[in-house]
């Protein structure tokens, strides 16, 4: 028996990309507590920090923001500034910024909150395509006791998204980070952010979400933490922080004691919860491979943090078996990155 | 896949989604091993979506057992299928193009080509070999207990009320099949008599094959030296134990269950694939000592005279003697196909030569024909010692019939000069009182007619001696216990029977009445 040869015709390689041939525009966003980040390509962000300053009107002040090119609102006799501009004209007069968001969420203390985040939006996208453009925004999990709250916020931003004429979806932070991160692993695994208002964690197997989690203490609570120890203003803690912090050698400074202290408070309290998540779920599935876990967030930035979150992880009773424990490749964009990958999914 | 991820992608709760909803560890494995050599991150996503999605529609109306294989594939084709459109794939092995039919014919069409996709396709050729590693060949002997963990919540609470007399009173033997046995059974015994054969001589002896006088050609070139045989059987009357025997008593019939390409001209180089494949891995594990390829080619694995591991726990009788673990005294023959194929197609006959054929090919029956009958007469095996794994596997703990299934119906006896031994009142009944269970009757339908007839037997006898069925049942399976205790010296290196737990079987049974 003889057999035929067949052989395929073309095998020469092609260029791989995430570009949808057609279809809708897919636009990724990452609606943080601290910062908002748009992704309409897979290396292209837009950033806005998600916070804001009003001061009351004066031609004064509105000259002085003209001066200094920091674009602003008038709104209902007071002089708003948004986004990144809102912490330079913090630090000109010395003022804290106001937050639209707290711990994940619409902030309810901030009654011009959702105004503010909707004039961000609009800055940050651009108009939807004459196609259709398709937005996939991330959410946290819901503290406990906020499920409600998450309802809310997840509604009066798809809802704002569809005003705009964008169709639009969710998708879990944790989940993100894992969509971003893992596809080397198959999507297997854990993915952590650590932002500014909380720790969202995801254990996805072949992608699917098996647990998810969120802590309500991350950036924004080491600042205001060792704000209330040391007499800092928070913003000038969170200034210190983002520059200068290094978790791998010894604090030198009384404000990296305090912080040093408060990181390691913060790693301690989310890995305990995690394991106490897993632990006490009866849904973990019985896995062969030992997984890898991704950190990503603002939070994750400085030097010795992945260091300090292994230590702390290997050091607890931890329900799974964990292959490594890695940095995201761009922690501040990583949530971004996984909502666009799921927007471009549908085309 | 949207209706999979998106109820989960926006969920609030902590636990989102049970590992229930997850396939069994063999698909999802399988689906890794596929999605690993997919670069692009979205395609892999799609992919993996797709597959899973695919998987949790069919899994449903899975009714089969050890059909994963072939399922598993069909969902992952299915799913790549769904990302080709629009896209170009590249295969990294060429030979796997034989199996990806579809996607190859994609790459070809030129408008296509100023595509994307990069799916390092060793995928379905690594996958389904591994398909047939996990699932088939070995699932020979893990592809039951596989759909039995699939199962397990239907399964659990019938094990433990196997049926018994009931139906074998509901189901009188009247109902079907019978006419076919009678029919059988009153042609003259001397068909099934291998003496009566012309004589068969091998007429050339060759590196690497045999060849004989009926026809038969065997191939060599995988035979591997094996374990002498030495067994003992227990006689039926008095249950004594016989003297050491070596020489093979029986042969066994089985499918190999793993995945087999389709039964093409342009497969033809995978058929020849899965074949090398399939008697490798026979050849490393002792499997059998005989498998019929595809084409009806024959192989010797182990040697006749040898011990091969293919029946595990096992029962079956003559008319003198009663055999306990077959490995020791029966010759395992391997057919090259998935005889679970059969399944969704009528109720157990024995007789439809088309049910026969879905599992295996013509070549192959004619073949077994050939084989069946020079070893039977070779080494005088008689009539009744031929016989399948499925009629003669069980689980000794649970003292259920039908552990393994495969020909637990279609095979084709009266096509290799057997008696039809589905028609036969099935030994583990009658001399050890196993039962079957509610498992047993989903994957079969119905019982076979042999088994009716063994229940009615046991029955008769139960009357007879004003006892309750089920005390007949609780006391020949002591009996069965007590016989397989007895073989235990013998048979040290046999693993299946080390893998027995004999303490916690007579334990079970010191408990009952
Ligand atoms: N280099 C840095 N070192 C330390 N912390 C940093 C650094 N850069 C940013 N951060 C902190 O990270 C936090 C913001 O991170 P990120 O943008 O990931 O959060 P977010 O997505 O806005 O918030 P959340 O996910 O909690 O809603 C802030 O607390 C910020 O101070
Ligand atoms: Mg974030
Ligand atoms: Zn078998």
């Amino acid at each position: 028996m003889k057999a035929e040869k067949e052989t395929p015709e073309s095998l020469e390689s092609v260029e791989t990309t995430c570009k949808p041939e057609n279809g809708l525009a897919a636009i990724g966003l990452d609606i943080g507590t601290s910062r908002i980040v748009c992704s309409q390509a897979p290396t292209e962000f837009k950033t806005q920090l998600n916070a804001f300053i009003g001061v009351a009107y004066s031609k004064f002040a509105e000259q002085m923001l003209q001066r200094n090119g920091i674009d602003f609102y008038r709104h209902n006799g007071e002089l708003f500034v948004l986004g990144d501009g809102a912490e330079k004209f913090a630090s000109m007069f010395n003022h804290e910024v106001r937050r639209p968001m707290s711990v994940g969420l619409l902030n309810p203390g901030e009654r011009d909150g959702f105004e503010v985040i909707q004039l961000i939006l609009r800055r940050l996208l651009k108009k939807p395509k004459p196609g259709g453009s398709k937005i996939c925004f991330s959410i946290p999990s819901a503290p406990c006791g906020m499920e409600t709250s998450l309802v809310y916020h997840e509604n009066m931003i798809k809802r704002f998204l569809t005003e705009l004429g964008f169709e639009s979806k969710s998708l879990n932070e944790g989940l993100a980070v894992v969509f971003s991160e893992l596809a080397n692993e198959n999507f297997s695994g854990i993915g952590i952010s650590f932002g500014g208002g909380m720790c969202n964690a995801c254990l996805a197997y072949l992608s699917i979400p098996i647990l998810t989690f969120s802590l309500g203490k991350a950036g924004d609570w080491i600042d205001s933490s060792v704000s209330v120890v040391t007499g800092e203003s928070a913003t000038r803690v969170r200034v210190r922080k983002e520059s200068a912090l290094d978790l791998s050698a010894p604090p030198s400074h009384k404000i990296d004691e305090a912080l040093h202290i408060y990181y390691e408070e913060m790693i301690l309290d989310l890995v305990r919860s995690l394991t106490r998540s897993f632990v006490e779920s009866r849904n973990l599935p019985t896995l062969d491979k030992p997984i890898p876990v991704v950190l990503s967030g603002g939070t994750s930035k400085p030097r010795g943090f992945r260091e300090k979150f292994e230590n702390a992880l290997r050091a607890t009773n931890f329900p799974l078996a964990i292959s490594e424990v890695r940095l995201a490749a761009d922690p501040l964009n990583t949530t971004a990155k996984g909502t666009l990958m799921y927007a471009m999914y549908d085309n | 896949m949207r209706r999979f991820l998106s109820a989960f992608a926006a969920d609030h709760d902590t636990a989102v989604i049970k590992p229930s909803a997850l396939p069994p560890k063999e698909i999802s494995r399988l689906i890794e091993t596929v999605s690993l050599s997919i670069e692009n991150p979205l395609l892999k996503l799609k992919f993996i979506h797709a597959a899973l999605d695919r998987y949790a529609h069919t899994c449903r109306v899975m009714v089969v057992p050890s059909l994963d294989a072939k399922l598993t594939k069909q969902v992952l084709l299915e799913a790549l299928d769904l990302l080709v459109p629009g896209h170009r794939i590249i295969i990294a092995d060429p030979e796997t193009a034989l199996a990806a039919e579809k996607p190859l014919r994609r790459i070809r069409a030129p408008r296509l080509s100023q595509m994307t996709v990069l799916i390092g396709l060793v995928l379905v050729m690594s996958t389904t070999y591994w398909v047939q590693a996990r699932l088939g060949i070995k699932a020979h002997n893990a592809a039951v207990p596989i759909y039995r963990w699939a199962t397990e919540g239907l399964e659990r609470k019938s094990e433990s009320t196997p049926h018994s007399s009931i139906s074998a009173k509901l189901e009188s033997p009247a109902d079907w099949g019978v006419r076919s046995a009678k029919a059988a059974d009153s042609s003259p015994q001397a068909t099934y008599d291998a003496a009566s054969l012309p004589e068969i001589w091998m007429v050339e002896e060759k590196s690497g094959y045999e060849f004989y006088s009926n026809g038969l050609n065997i191939s060599t070139e995988f035979a591997v030296a094996g374990r002498p045989r030495r067994y003992r059987t227990f006689d039926r009357a008095d249950g004594a134990l016989s003297e050491i025997k070596e020489r093979p008593a029986g042969l066994l019939y089985h499918t190999s269950e793993g995945d087999v390409a389709p039964f093409e001209r342009r497969f033809n180089r995978l058929l020849n694939r899965r074949t090398r494949e399939l008697l490798q891995y026979i050849k490393q594990d002792h499997l059998y000592h005989y498998v019929i390829d595809r084409f009806g080619r024959v192989y010797r694995v182990v040697n006749e005279t040898e011990v091969a591991h293919h029946a595990g726990f096992s029962i079956w009788s003559d008319e003198s003697d009663v055999f306990l673990l077959l490995n020791q005294s029966f010759i395992g023959i391997c057919f090259e196909g998935r005889w679970s194929e059969s399944l969704n197609s009528d109720p157990p006959d024995g007789a439809s030569t088309s049910a026969t054929l879905r599992v295996i090919t013509r070549a192959q029956l004619e073949a077994g024909r050939l084989l069946t009958d020079w070893l039977r007469q070779k080494y005088h095996i008689s009539d009744s010692n031929c016989v399948t794994h499925g009629l003669t596997s069980v689980n000794p703990q649970k003292f259920l019939i039908g552990h393994h299934l495969d020909w637990a119906k279609d095979f084709p006896f009266r096509d290799l000069g057997l008696s039809d031994k589905y028609q036969k009142p099935l030994p583990s009944i009658t001399e050890f009182g196993f039962a079957y269970d509610d498992f047993f009757l989903q994957v079969m339908g119905r019982p076979w007619p042999g088994i009716n007839l063994a229940m009615g037997q046991l029955q008769a006898r139960a009357d007879r001696d004003k006892i309750s069925y089920e005390t007949l049942r609780r006391k020949l399976n002591r009996r069965f216990a007590h016989q397989l205790a007895q073989l235990r010296g013998e048979t040290e290196g046999d693993k299946d029977f080390g893998r027995a737990d004999l303490s916690q079987l007579t334990n079970a049974l010191d408990g009952q009445p």
